[in-house]
């Protein structure tokens, strides 16, 4: 239960760049609950221009709905009057987010620490200079000129090393005269995370033309990197600067005792909240119309965070460009159906210049999927080239590794080492059936072993983030209860078998289908029971060649928990390989889709068959 | 009104990017190629020098050997720095650039110098073919740069003479600028400086309502507008002919139609598409047409929806999307109405938040009659109402609202959603969620 100093309910907003969703949360005899979800659009854009109009209305649906009167006679929050929630909070994403600029001296080393930095506390990161970007002076000089961004990260340098290349990169961003993109009257903020002996000499340079703000090197020894304070302070510039370009936050943030968060920021601290919670490597998306995000929590104690925006992967203003990137044949690699490039191409610009239409039929709905498959696997593929470990460092050897060096900067996403998978998003929050979800998260990336999957019922995950940073308990409560749907657990055994042949035995005791001893052959696609909140403790034997965790051939024991979809046998392989004949596989995706009740059968197999259009 | 257009009060602001000179006066008349405001943009090239080092002298030393100090102006091949050495150690370093240096780094030892143009400076062209010894037609291949690449004072154009650098001649651009043109006739380079003039026009035919200063101005004028889906090409104008009520053939474009804005009920193909370029048209409006046909015919691919800023001669508005619809009677019955008329199009087409969308506008300057409102492009469903269907199955037909039920339904794909029955053209209803139909 709550302590004392815990606030009786909550109300929470999050102010998107089209809606603006409010949140009520209420203390009952068994801890914290959601009460209702209220929402309305942006009102940081002309006729309106002060965003303060939408979360009113936002609330204003709220209070319809629970019959309470949530805001003052005013129309202010009111936390000390009767009934009134007694803590109000909010993030932001409205006006295009927080965009920044990052420079450093080495690309793929301090340059690469400040983008993680700037990517952690929720940025959108328009370029990165560095001294060996491959680009002259003054190109980089014209780039930060025309790119206009909301804050500069500086970094550069061990504490106490040369001073010669982070001087050389603060000279570049003196000799482009840079401008912030809001506001003309005020200096463009720039932090200086780099060696602590050139602080003076930046001072010099830059004190003068930006409004400059000195912290902790983001790189004080090379083996460290300390993100931290610079990521605090660029939520605090974001505050102080950004936000209160944007019309009516000064307001806004008059009403919360806590500092308005951008958006992805707080997603991010509410899935190193569920990684510790669970004690357990955690990758959570959350695939949006415009873009996608990724947040991956590795290492032994969860210290690994890190988030990636691929600013053009989204469902809906960037699905043109998803398939762009993917290619036709990719995206039509999912579909059972068949459906030709050109008619692919037409549907999907369609829904680019009307994002708000939804599928109607099961073969549109299909295609969104095969999208969706798509944007998640290419947003993790740029994850992955981010989210690894520090380069230029030394690293203690022994003997074994004499004939397996491996390199420095190698990625840390273990997919076997995942333990929970979180989407978030329209394509994945509001699939259909639920098991939907599951295999587009399974199909886009391949987990392996042994992976809890879950999705955000109605992505109220950038509010509980905020939340958990002041009180982690009501936080984490609704996060469990309200704010997750658990979709089960996958087994998926890594290797590739020839059709038929054993890979996995399971074992064990399921609460409702009492003792089970199950064979999964190469090929299937299989659930068992496993309703949310039980658990089982298996034993899973894969065959010779295929690995679940404990090395290949291994026998393994588990405790497996369950969801909505239940326990997910996954014997199709990884990597993950269709047939290449497309026949043959769209027979294939048919089997695997009936055999976990993923669409509606008679539909699927009606569907199936009908010959190339367009 | 007439024939199926309205006349609404236009307002177009044209901007300058960043400050310049208004040309413009309030209440003055305008055509579409009037100049409301321009700016000659400067991009002056900031030279990073290691003078420091170029000297042989520690970075700190660096001040103190400056003969020249920040925001002097400086001339080409004059002594800004000297550092000396005992007695013969003199060393000096001369400025490659005319401009003004904008930062002495102690720290760093280097120093920045922007160059600066004068401002009507012709571009220069030499013989580099000469220079290098080559033949006329082999000079491309010896080109370090090419064409809109930018290059300073004394970097190499071309070489000649890859393996035996003894021989190797090279050739330097005399000046610094943009590379504008490589002659394999005569053998010359051209290079031009990075002027770069902007200039907004009116666009609109209409008067200028109020000045921007420094900036530009807005634009109005009684106009009938209409609002496309989908759009590729910059702002451009001509005369208005409908050319067909169904698909646009190749055979019915002729080199008359030179840059005139045809009409199509009907889609366009990828033939059509090629023909109107051949013929100098400058505007389409039709229906729809193909995604991979204007990949194919205008060489460009749309990725994130923003569009507008492509360069060709063409812009192309589709009224209804891709694929293969027929357009929406009120919207050619209005096109019709205006045939023969000045029409102004914009191709701009950004789907994010604070959509723009492609637009026709034909001005009419001295009307009297009366202005409709703009009315919105939301309006809530009614019965009764005519629509349009925006999604499969039913994609592109139209109807006319039945019924509005309050509950919401489940769909074929078994997603629960408020939805719309609506009578289609044949009688039949159909049962469609309310966010894939539009009011027309």
């Amino acid at each position: 239960m709550a302590n004392d100093s815990s606030p009786g309910s909550i109300l929470a907003t999050d102010c998107g760049s089209t809606t603006t969703k409010a949140i009520l949360i209420d203390r009952d005899a068994t801890g914290y609950r959601l009460v209702a979800r209220g929402e309305a659009p942006t009102t940081v854009e002309a006729p309106f221009e002060d965003v303060t109009l939408g979360v009113r209305n936002a609330v204003g649906e709220l209070e319809e709905l629970t019959g309470r009167s949530l805001l003052g006679p005013d129309g202010l929050p009111s936390p000390g009057r009767p009934g009134s929630p007694g803590l109000f909070l909010s993030t932001s994403s409205a006006g295009g987010g927080l965009q920044m600029m990052v420079a450093g001296v080495i690309k793929s080393m301090t340059a690469e620490s400040a983008q993680r930095a700037a990517l952690g506390a929720g940025a959108i990161v328009m370029d990165t200079i560095a001294i060996d970007d491959g680009r002259r002076p003054h190109e980089k000089i014209r780039r930060i000129r025309d790119l206009r961004p909301d804050m500069i990260v500086l970094s550069g340098g061990v504490d106490g090393g040369t001073v010669t290349h982070v001087a050389q990169v603060a000279e570049l961003i003196a000799a482009a005269r840079p401008r912030p993109r809001l506001g003309s009257s005020f200096r463009l903020p720039v932090i200086y995370a780099g060696n602590v002996k050139a602080r003076e000499h930046i001072r010099k340079v830059l004190g003068e033309l930006v409004d400059l703000r000195v912290v902790a090197n983001l790189r004080p020894v090379m083996e460290r990197e300390e993100l931290g304070p610079a990521r605090e302070e660029i939520h605090h510039l974001f505050m102080e600067h950004v936000m209160a370009q944007a019309p009516g936050y000064a307001t806004l943030s008059g009403w919360t005792p806590v500092p308005i968060m951008p958006t992805p920021g707080a997603v991010g601290l509410a899935m190193q909240s569920v990684a510790r919670l669970h004690g357990t490597s955690v990758i959570g998306v959350d695939i949006g119309g415009a873009t996608t995000d990724v947040f991956s929590v590795f290492g032994a104690d969860q210290e690994l965070f890190v988030r990636t925006v691929s600013a053009n992967l989204g469902m809906s203003y960037s699905v043109s460009n998803v398939l762009l990137e993917a290619g036709a044949d990719n995206v039509l690699r999912w579909l059972p159906l068949p459906v030709s490039p050109a008619d692919l191409t037409n549907r999907i610009r369609n829904k680019m210049i009307r994002p708000t239409t939804i599928p109607q039929t099961l073969e549109e709905l299909l295609i969104e999927q095969a999208l969706a498959r798509e944007a998640l696997r290419l947003a993790l593929e740029h994850h992955r080239t981010l989210a690894r470990g520090l380069k230029g460092i030394q690293r203690l050897r022994h003997v074994g590794e004499t004939f397996s060096q491996e390199a420095t900067g190698q990625t840390h996403i273990n997919l076997m080492e995942l333990g929970f998978l979180v989407g978030s998003g329209g394509a994945l929050s509001h699939a259909p059936r639920r098991m939907q979800a599951a295999l587009m998260l399974l199909d886009a990336f391949q987990p392996e072993g042994v992976t809890r999957l879950a999705v955000d019922s109605i992505f109220m995950m950038p509010q509980l983030g905020v939340l958990w940073a002041v009180h982690p308990e009501p936080a984490a409560q609704v996060f469990e209860r309200d704010c997750l749907v658990h979709l089960g657990t996958a087994v998926a055994p890594v290797g590739v078998g020839r059709p038929g042949e054993r890979v996995l035995t399971v074992r064990g005791v399921l609460p409702t289908a009492g003792e089970v001893e199950e064979e999964l052959l190469a090929g299937q696609l299989r659930v068992l029971p496993l309703a949310p909140g039980e658990r089982a403790d298996l034993e899973l034997s894969p065959a010779w060649g295929f690995d679940v965790g404990a090395g290949k051939g291994r026998r393994a024991r588990v405790g497996v928990q369950g969801g909505v979809c239940g326990l997910i046998l996954d014997g199709r392989g990884r990597p993950l390989i269709l047939p290449p004949d497309p026949p043959e596989r769209r027979r294939k995706l048919v089997e695997w889709f009936l055999s976990v009740d993923a669409y509606p059968a008679d539909l699927l197999k009606r569907q199936a068959g009908p010959p190339i259009r367009g | 009104m007439n024939s199926g257009y309205q006349v609404t009060m236009v307002r177009k602001v044209r901007k300058l990017p960043l400050p310049g000179e208004v040309l413009v006066q309030p209440g003055q008349r305008v055509e579409p190629e009037t100049p409301v405001a321009r700016i000659d943009l400067r991009p002056g090239i900031p030279w990073v020098l290691p003078v420091g080092r170029l000297l042989g002298i520690e970075s700190d030393l660096l001040p103190a050997a400056m003969l020249r100090q920040v925001g002097d102006r400086v001339r080409l091949r004059e002594v800004i720095a000297v550092a000396q050495k005992g007695i013969y150690g003199r060393k000096e370093y001369e400025s490659p650039t005319d401009g003004v240096i904008e930062d002495i780094s102690h720290r760093s030892g280097r120093v920045v110098i922007r160059e600066e143009f004068g401002r009507e400076e012709p571009p220069i062209s030499f013989d580099v073919a000469f220079e290098i010894g080559c033949k006329p037609r082999d000079l491309p291949r010896n080109m370090m740069k090419k064409v809109g690449d930018e290059i300073k004072r004394g970097q190499v154009v071309a070489k000649k003479g890859e393996t035996q650098a003894f021989f190797t001649k090279t050739a330097l651009a005399p000046i610094s600028g943009v590379i504008t043109e490589v002659n394999a006739q005569t053998g010359y380079v051209t290079i031009s400086r990075p002027f770069k003039e902007v200039i907004v026009r009116a666009y609109v035919s209409g008067a200028v309502a109020t000045l921007l200063p420094g900036r530009g101005a807005v634009v109005e004028t009684p106009a009938a507008r209409i609002i496309g889906a989908f759009g590729v090409g910059r702002e451009g104008h001509g005369r208005l002919r409908v050319a067909t009520a169904d698909v646009l053939e190749p055979n019915a474009i002729t080199p008359e139609d030179e840059g005139a804005i045809l009409v199509a009920g009907g889609p366009v193909s990828r033939e059509t598409l090629r023909r109107a370029l051949e013929c100098g048209v400058r505007g389409i409006i039709a229906s729809t047409a193909g995604y991979l046909d204007i990949v194919e015919a205008l060489g460009i691919k749309v990725g994130v929806g923003i569009t507008g800023q492509e360069d060709i001669p063409l812009t192309l508005i589709l009224t209804e999307g891709f694929g293969r619809l027929s357009m929406r009677e009120n919207s050619f019955a209005a096109l019709r109405g205006l045939e023969g008329r000045l029409a102004c199009v914009n191709g701009a087409t950004q789907i994010r938040a604070g959509a723009i969308r492609p637009e026709v506008v034909v001005p009419f300057p001295g009307w009297d009659g009366p202005l409709a409102e703009e009315t919105g492009p939301e309006e809530d469903l009614a019965l009764g109402q005519r629509v349009r269907i925006i999604s499969e199955p039913y994609f592109g037909q139209m109807g006319v609202v039945a019924e509005l039920p309050r509950q919401p339904e489940v769909l074929p794909t078994e997603a629960r959603v408020p939805v719309v029955v609506v009578a289609l053209a044949d009688g039949t209803p159909a049962r469609i969620p309310r966010a894939n139909v539009e009011v027309f």
